[in-house]
């Protein structure tokens, strides 16, 4: 899974400290949802995504193998 | 479902914490260095028993690690449980190998033993209730579809 909450953040022109501050997480949540070595919880992703105007669906993606792994 | 809450202490505990692992560090390079002139100064009890030094490092460490994070959100959550789950695995490899090569030297560690029995039967039996009440919850959802 990957995701695009490091190119939104940018796009918004924070930095990673603003956007923990606003989301009220650590700076360190931010930075390991951005390089993928943490998925966040439910909750964490929807507030992510209203922070950015998206869905889920698109701020968070498979990748290419995980989607026909998980194909029904 | 929500993920249970675990209440830890304030975050300034983990100051008080490492304090007091630090005094019973000094303790212990006291007690290991009995004869040392600096005792006289002090006028510190030297008798007290080594394994009183580690009781008091236990209480330093306890308060270290059940202390919260300035900001204690998922990801410290998720880094705790994580944690947790290295030192059980550790724990009990070390207790193993020790238990195991120290039977043929007649060196048995019981109240290691009774610990670690102890941890793993509430970790099952805590486990257990837990699905059981997980289900029940699931129960009565499926009542009011």
């Amino acid at each position: 899974m990957r995701n695009f909450v490091r190119d939104e953040r940018k796009r918004k022109k924070l930095k990673q400290e603003e956007l923990a501050a606003i989301l009220r997480v650590s700076r360190q949540t931010i930075n390991a949802i951005e390089g993928n070595r943490y998925w966040p919880s439910l909750t964490l992703a929807l507030r992510l995504s209203m922070f950015f105007d998206m869905t889920v669906n698109e701020l968070f993606i498979f990748e290419k193998h995980e989607l026909e792994e998980f194909k029904y | 479902m929500q993920s249970p809450k675990i209440i830890f202490l304030p975050w300034y505990f983990k100051v008080i914490g490492v304090f007091i692992a630090l005094f019973s560090l000094t303790l212990l390079i006291l007690k290991l260095n009995s004869g040392v002139s600096i005792l006289d100064f002090i006028k510190f009890d030297t008798n007290i028993e080594i394994y009183a030094i580690y009781a008091i490092a236990v209480l330093g460490f306890f308060l270290i690690a059940f202390s919260k994070e300035r900001l204690e959100d998922e990801l410290v959550s998720y880094l705790r449980k994580i944690s947790l789950l290295i030192t059980t695995i550790f724990h009990s490899l070390f207790f193993f190998v020790f238990t195991f090569t120290s039977l043929t030297i007649h060196l048995i560690n019981f109240p290691a033993i009774i610990l670690m029995n102890t941890l793993f039967f509430i970790y099952i039996i805590s486990f257990h209730i837990q699905m059981f009440l997980v289900s029940i919850k699931k129960k009565n959802n499926e009542n009011f579809e």
